[in-house]
């Protein structure tokens, strides 16, 4: 049987906000491509124990989830399945390329447009928090920072992906970087862009 | 709160329409049977329909954000053409470049690519369509395979025929050179022909007239030209030409030398000969030969040999009877020297009583006037009767003449006995003249009773007749040459005369000879 750690389960009840169904559903494909529908049963399994039950398979894509469901997943599937940083990475940016939306969105966003979309676009997919986009492109470094959203570790490793997939789109991915980096503010999340 | 219902109904709506328009969209991805892709402006694959994956057997995870100039074995194709100043003007460009496959395989494709742009025309990238061409190039490569090889062969057929034709060009010089000469030889016969001084016929093998030259028409009193392709019974039907048909025929038998008499006074000699080649009748021959003056001159040397020949006969039997009374004593004893020249002289006269005898016989022969009085004869009693008129010569050269008669009776046939006794009387003068002293001859006479007529033959041993003249024995003054050298004396118209005889009474007269060795004269009389 899987634990979690009281503090952390303590935490996870006061996160705000709600996410948006088609980021839980890219969740889903994720699983089943990596460990199969046994896998993701597992998952479902253990949130339902943990009081957070969330089946997969009826996610609505555009109904918003409570965004404890969306740590739990990720948080879960990571301790089940024993996955490294680099498949949560990994994750990230499955989800930046097959969700719906960012589809939708990619095919409108360029590198001048990036930074003033990012707020707009997060608001696509979380109620809470924003998004700012610092790009240099001269000097091939930028930042993204997020504030006022509560994320754990498991979390900032798929952003990681995430960013770096959305990068992806507009610079070379040669040399392309994106790490979490400290900020010491609290509920402030940072991710350092290189390329 | 009626408002936020309103706005939530309308969301809700919304999110429908959503939920459709992505439903359309993958319906659609999958649907299309042609590999599209979207990229943004630096090339990165956005978004790929279920044909892309099938045709790159990428799947859209693993292409996505991916720099689709990656997909490509020659990078620079794609490069190239994104740059392209057509395609900012908006014109979609193609080109066929060679698509490199999640397993590294190289495919033939084709690329579609044109711009995109948002709602103020600012570009966002472009729309790629990748159509797999590795078929129609496996074909394109099979075909000019297949055109190679057949240019190849081609290329080969048309040396071939080149030489083909030149060889067939030299043939065509050759025949046509050929037909030249033929049609040259062919004007140079026609013009040989035309101008014969002989008319000639040709008659096809189904006796339709092909050709005749102008002396025929001179010769028959027509334009004959305007008959050819008539056939021998049309021609019948012209009167010009009866008489000529009558003779050769409706079927155009052989013949030799029949002699036609038109009413112009003008004497045709006629002969047809058969035209065979290649053991098959092609035609007939018919040559048409004036002899008008011919038979003038013969008439009028027929008319003058009668009439010096009477003329001659006359004192010719005066110096016979005068001589004849003298050596008979009949005007007084002579001396046995007068005795001896007047009867060398009597002889000489009768030889030259005889010759003058034989020309009138030929002379009546070629008038006609040789008058033939037949009555039903002993045919052996006149042979008898030549036979003893011979003896004393036969005994004098010491030949040994038998004379074979049927055993049994014979009948009397229908003859006119002075002629034949002269046939008789010239086979048997030439087997004594021509027959050595010792030698034999043999006269027999034989009825065959099957066949109807008398079968006569006189053998000789003598000096027989040479080859080469064999042909011209029954010709008038003909002497072979052995029996000039034999026996000096003698008209040639001997056998001339005994051979008309024959056929005057419808027989038939041959002969047999082998020179130094003998000859056989065989006629037979038909008995009526």
């Amino acid at each position: 049987m899987l634990t979690i750690s009281q503090e952390t389960l303590g935490k996870v009840r006061k996160m705000e906000g709600e996410i948006i169904g088609s980021s839980l559903k890219t969740d889903r494909e994720f699983i089943i491509e990596k460990e199969g529908t046994k896998g993701l049963k597992k998952v479902e399994e253990e949130m339902e124990r943990l009081g957070y039950p969330l089946e997969y398979e009826k996610i609505d894509k555009y109904k918003w989830y409570p965004v404890q469901q969306d740590f739990l997943s990720l948080f879960l599937t990571q301790k089940i399945f024993n996955w490294d940083r680099e498949t949560i990475r990994e994750w990230g940016r499955w989800g930046a390329k097959t969700n719906f939306i960012i589809k939708l969105i990619a095919r409108l966003v360029n590198k001048e447009t990036i930074s003033k979309m990012a707020s707009k676009y997060w608001r696509r997919y979380y109620t809470k928090g924003e998004i700012e986009y610092k790009l240099d492109y001269k000097n091939r470094i930028g930042t993204a920072t997020i504030k006022d959203f509560v994320i754990y570790n498991v979390h900032l490793h798929y952003l990681e992906g995430y960013f770096y997939q959305i990068m992806c789109l507009m610079v070379s991915s040669e040399n392309l970087k994106v790490e979490n980096i400290e900020t010491g503010e609290k509920n402030v999340h940072q991710f350092k862009i290189t390329w | 709160m009626e408002d936020k219902k309103n706005t939530e109904n309308l969301l809700k709506m919304a999110v429908k329409d959503l939920e459709e328009v992505e439903r359309y969209m993958k319906e659609l991805s999958s649907f299309l049977p042609l590999a599209v892709c979207t990229i943004n402006p630096l090339g990165i694959v956005l978004v790929t329909n279920s044909a892309f994956h099938s045709l790159t057997g990428f799947k859209e995870v693993e292409v996505i954000g991916e720099k689709i100039e990656n997909l490509f074995l020659n990078k620079k194709d794609f490069d190239n053409l994104i740059k392209s100043k057509a395609l900012k003007q908006g014109i979609i460009l193609k080109k066929e470049t060679v698509l490199l496959t999640k397993d590294k395989k190289g495919i033939p494709v084709s690329v579609a690519i044109s711009t995109r742009v948002d709602e103020n025309k600012s570009f966002l990238g472009y729309f790629i369509a990748i159509s797999d061409i590795s078929e129609f190039e496996k074909l394109k490569q099979e075909l000019e395979k297949k055109v190679g090889e057949r240019t190849k062969d081609l290329k080969s057929s048309n040396k071939e025929v080149e030489r083909s034709r030149n060889a067939l060009m030299n043939i065509l010089e050759d025949v046509e050179e050929a037909k030249t000469e033929a049609e040259d030889e062919r004007d140079k016969t026609l013009a040989i022909f035309e101008n014969f001084p002989e008319g000639i016929l040709f008659f096809d093998s189904d006796n339709n007239l092909l050709y005749a030259n102008n002396i025929v028409g001179d010769f028959l009193g027509m334009d004959i030209k305007e008959d050819i392709g008539q056939s021998i019974q049309s021609l019948k039907k012209i009167s010009n030409l009866k008489p000529l048909v009558d003779i050769i025929g409706v079927d155009i038998k052989q013949i030799d030398k029949k002699e036609l008499e038109l009413k112009n006074d003008l004497i045709l000699e006629i002969s047809s000969i058969l035209v065979i080649r290649e053991n098959r009748k092609i035609g007939i021959l018919v040559i048409l030969r004036d002899i008008t003056r011919e038979k003038i001159v013969e008439r009028l040397k027929t008319e003058f040999v009668s009439i010096s020949a009477h003329q001659l006969r006359t004192p010719l039997s005066a110096v016979k009877w005068t001589l004849r009374m003298i050596l008979d004593g009949d005007l007084g004893e002579i001396s046995k020297d007068q005795r001896e020249f007047l009867l060398k002289t009597y002889k000489s006269n009768q030889r030259m009583i005889r010759l003058i005898n034989d020309l009138l016989n030929v002379t009546r022969i070629e008038e006609g006037r040789f008058i033939y009085n037949t009555k039903k004869q002993n045919i052996i009693k006149i042979a008898q009767e030549v036979v003893n008129s011979c003896s004393a010569l036969v005994k004098r050269k010491k030949l040994k003449l038998s004379f074979q008669k049927p055993k049994n009776k014979i009948p009397n046939i229908e003859v006119d006995p002075e002629k034949i006794s002269i046939a008789f009387q010239n086979l048997l003068d030439n087997a004594i003249h021509y027959t050595k002293p010792g030698g034999t001859i043999k006269f027999s006479i034989k009825y065959l009773k099957n066949k109807k007529e008398i079968f006569i033959s006189v053998k000789d041993t003598g000096v027989g007749i040479p080859e080469d003249q064999k042909k011209r024995v029954f010709k008038r003054f003909f002497r072979a040459a052995n029996a000039v050298k034999t026996e000096t004396v003698g008209t040639g118209l001997g056998l001339f005369i005994t051979k008309n005889i024959i056929e005057a009474h419808h027989g038939k007269i041959w002969f047999e000879s082998i020179e130094n060795k003998g000859t056989t004269f065989y006629f037979t009389i038909p008995i009526k």
